[in-house]
């Protein structure tokens, strides 16, 4: 480590050249002006592209031609260069973002381009500096009996990015070209693509570990320590990854599906190693729910073999009406609902006879789970709209209520006891 | 706007942390002063422990300057041979070239001719510590644009338990091979060169250049590309690209006896240990090995500050005078000063005997020729071409008289 920071430190001795310092300044002056142009800029509403381009165009164009007559100005114009080329695409990147913010170019505008600028900028810095190559062999430090030269440490970092922000993308189209191949369905597909996005990270560090030098059997070793240091010390999240594989492989629960948690609809959007994601279709809330949850208790599921949720409406109407109409009604309503499905086909049956009512339950069934409430609340109103125009009636109890007194006073209770006298003698006249 | 402000933090970030640097790792007010010297590693042996040898080397020179230069901060900078010339003309475009370069002293012609070195200053400390082949060497139009160090001298490297006698002449060693010692030529122009002073085709190669004799048949040019025809029939005798795959094929014991360069005599003395012995190449019955030294020089970098400038000739200084080139002679078995006011203490090892036999005896023995040799290989493409053609010969693609008709062409072209 002593050697790359002397090495880096040394740098500095440039600076006792004259035409190195003075692009140096030249530099901070454009930078600083810069600050200073935007925010005028800003405060007078000029256009995005506006406040981009000045500041490192006008450092080119200076640069340029102080070039010309000849004065060195190397340094100004491959900073200016790459100033260019950020804000570039940084204003590509914004445009896009205002057209639609989860626009896919620019989040790969500001995953890939943007970061593979600062480190091309930064490998050409270091290489005018110095040597690439010769950095390159510089030790940093020992780890599992290897050599950690900057070179091979700075490329397994990159290689390790890479991995990670590339394993998305092949893996939905690895998992893509097996669906339309193996013809499975899209919650095999959402399954698939996590379990070869986890393998080629997986490869992937391996690789990394391989290319830094690491010693493969050290590696050996130490994976073996650490799966008894994991037995013991972080059990839960090793129990949790081992249930995320589990499950991905099982299929038992795969993205898209419905589960029911805590009497709750929810579905599954992302499978993950340690926590699996849903969101409550009652509040939009996004649930994280350990992989154990699934292995150690019930889990209602609503779509575990088909896709859709049956659920049922129950209503009342009054006893003079002949049932078979109501249900033939019932059954016509629930079928010219457009959310619900023709097969199974929906099905009224009488279910009790109630005080006031003979009761009825429609059962039916949804294509999407997470529409069950919204249809049962649209199926309630077509029947009462069709009940009103078949003419029949929904009972319901009604109540008399009588206000008391208490305690009751003196006439109100005579009165009352001159009430229940001659109300019992009119009940032992009628049973005369 | 974040991103913005970020690019400027990251600005301003990177000014401070430069800042920080600059203050922490100078005096309070005094900058330190800084030399960069840059030089090559050959690309196939680009690797840690070639870097720490090369260094290690540069060391002992940086010992002897700071001697007067205490306070100085000497960085070393590591290129890959193919790439360093490359890489040195990008950074001299941004001002940020090295202070010095350690080259062959025929490179540094070419590096002169792309601005990218300055020339020393013709007074007599400089030109009068160098011979005139080592002067011709370095110079170019008339300015010393690189100040020699060292000279490498080539020289025969062979196995001491399979070779109990090494050849004195190439006939010898002819025999040798048919006596089944595995023996290992380059076919590099530079490094197989010596068998045409060794079957007297010099003068002719060399007269090719001056146009003398144009009448007259190049029967040596002739006899010295035959000899390689009926070197590459032998069994025992292999022909390779460079002298570099050869030091590895006679390290693994794959080979007996090579020609080989003193550099690579020390490396392959390490893995070998007392196995190696180090001789003179194989001299003709009448003439000398036409052996081809390596002059290690020091160039001046073009982009220096007066301050550096001026540390590069003091470090130059240190290190070509009749004292630190004996310092250096001493610490360094495998080297030869440059300077000629030191002498060679030539009974103090063999090794050191067979260098000295190699530059004195056999290179300076060819002093009218060396000027126009180093004509005919100096372009670039003349040198790629004779590459082609000896090449070719050795694996029985060209016929002796094609191979003799394209270096006879070459020289024709050139005076053209």
């Amino acid at each position: 480590m002593n050697n790359l920071l002397f090495e880096i430190s040394s740098w500095t001795g440039y600076f006792d050249r004259a035409a190195v310092t003075w692009q140096l300044v030249l530099i901070a002056c454009a930078l600083i002006a810069d600050i200073y142009i935007w925010k005028k800029l800003k405060a007078k509403n000029a256009s995005l592209l506006t406040y981009q381009a000045v500041g490192p165009l006008a450092l080119l164009g200076i640069s340029i031609l102080l070039g010309m007559a000849s004065i060195p100005t190397g340094i100004a114009i491959r900073f200016a260069g790459i100033w260019v080329l950020w804000n570039l695409l940084l204003w590509i990147e914004l445009r896009l973002i205002q057209r639609n913010p989860k626009d896919r170019k620019a989040r790969w505008l500001r995953r890939l381009a943007r970061p593979s600028i600062i480190i091309w900028a930064l490998l050409y810095c270091i290489d005018r500096l110095n040597s690439l190559s010769s950095i390159a062999l510089i030790n940093v430090g020992t780890l599992l009996e290897a050599q950690l030269l900057v070179g091979g440490l700075f490329s397994s970092l990159i290689g390790l990015y890479l991995i990670l922000i590339a394993s998305g993308p092949i893996a939905f189209m690895l998992s893509w070209l097996l669906k339309t191949g193996l013809k499975t369905s899209d919650q095999s597909r959402n399954a698939l693509e996590i379990v070869i996005r986890y393998l080629i990270i997986g490869f992937g560090l391996l690789a990394v570990a391989f290319q830094a030098g690491l010693n493969t059997a050290a590696l050996l070793t130490i994976s073996a320590g650490l799966s008894v240091g994991i037995g013991f010390g972080v059990k839960d999240i090793f129990f949790n990854f081992i249930s995320g594989i589990w499950l991905l492989f099982e299929g038992s629960i795969q993205p898209g599906e419905v589960l029911m948690i805590k009497g709750e609809p929810c579905r599954v959007n992302k499978l993950g190693l340690r926590a699996t994601q849903l969101s409550r279709d009652r509040d939009d809330a996004e649930l994280r729910i350990p992989n154990q949850t699934f292995f150690t208790q019930d889990a209602e599921s609503y779509t575990a073999g088909e896709n859709f949720r049956r659920n049922e409406v129950v209503v009342g109407a009054a006893y003079h009406h002949e049932p078979k109409q109501v249900i033939a009604l019932l059954e016509q309503v629930a079928s010219q609902h457009p959310k619900v499905l023709r097969n199974p086909s929906p099905k009224a049956f009488a279910i009790d006879f109630a005080d006031s009512s003979i009761n009825y339950k429609v059962k039916y069934s949804v294509g999407n789970p997470l529409q069950a409430l919204s249809v049962s609340s649209d199926l309630r109103q077509d029947i009462w709209t069709a009940f009103q125009n078949n003419g029949i009636g929904i009972p319901f109890p009604q109540r008399q209520v009588y206000p008391m007194e208490w305690p009751p006073s003196q006439q109100s209770s005579q009165g009352s006891q001159l009430h229940r006298e001659n109300h019992a003698s009119t009940d032992g006249q009628d049973q005369a | 706007m974040p991103t913005k402000s970020l690019f400027a933090n990251a600005i301003t970030l990177i000014s401070i942390t430069l800042s920080a640097l600059l203050s922490g790792c100078t005096s309070v007010n005094k900058p330190a002063n800084t030399l960069y010297i840059a030089y090559a590693l050959p690309e196939n042996d680009f690797n840690q422990s070639t870097k720490e040898r090369i260094e290690n080397r540069i060391k002992i020179f940086t010992q002897l300057f700071q001697q007067t230069n205490p306070d100085i901060r000497v960085v070393t900078v590591a290129y890959k041979a193919n790439r360093m010339k490359h890489q040195i003309t990008e950074d001299s475009r941004l001002n940020l070239g090295p202070d010095l370069i350690i080259e062959l002293a025929t490179s540094l012609g070419s590096y002169y001719q792309d601005s990218l070195v300055s020339s020393f200053s013709n007074s007599p400390p400089w030109t009068q510590q160098y011979d005139d082949v080592i002067k011709g060497l370095s110079t170019f139009n008339e300015k010393l644009i690189a100040a020699p160090y060292a000279i490498i001298p080539q020289v025969a490297c062979y196995n001491n338990k399979v070779v109990k006698q090494p050849p004195k002449t190439i006939q010898e060693l002819v025999e040798l091979g048919a006596s089944g010692v595995r023996i290992g030529l380059a076919a590099n122009p530079a490094e197989v060169i010596w068998t045409a002073g060794s079957t007297g085709a010099i003068p002719e190669i060399s007269s090719l250049v001056t146009k003398q004799n144009q009448n007259k048949q190049p029967l040596k040019i002739k006899e010295w590309l035959t000899w390689l025809r009926q070197a590459a029939y032998y069994q025992n005798i292999s022909f390779y690209s460079n002298q570099s795959q050869l030091s590895d094929e006679l390290t693994s014991n794959n080979l007996d006896w090579i020609s080989c360069n003193s550099f690579q005599a020390s490396v392959m003395k390490e893995k070998m240990g007392e196995q190696l012995s180090i001789t003179i190449l194989p001299n003709g019955v009448q003439t000398k090995a036409f052996t081809w030294p390596y002059i290690t020089a020091f160039g001046l970098g073009a982009n220096s500050s007066p301050t550096q400038r001026a540390l590069a000739l003091s470090y130059v200084k240190s290190n070509t005078n009749a004292v630190g080139q004996r310092q250096l002679m001493l610490r360094n078995e495998d080297l030869l000063p440059a300077n000629k006011n030191v002498d060679i203490p030539n009974e103090s090892s063999k090794t050191l005997k067979a260098l000295n036999e190699s530059w004195n005896e056999q290179s300076l023995s060819y002093l009218e020729e060396w000027p126009m040799i180093i004509q005919y290989l100096s372009t670039s493409q003349n040198y790629l071409d004779v590459k082609k053609a000896l090449a070719e010969l050795t694996s029985g693609v060209l016929s002796v008289e094609e191979a003799e008709q394209i270096l006879i062409n070459l020289a024709k072209e050139d005076n053209e």
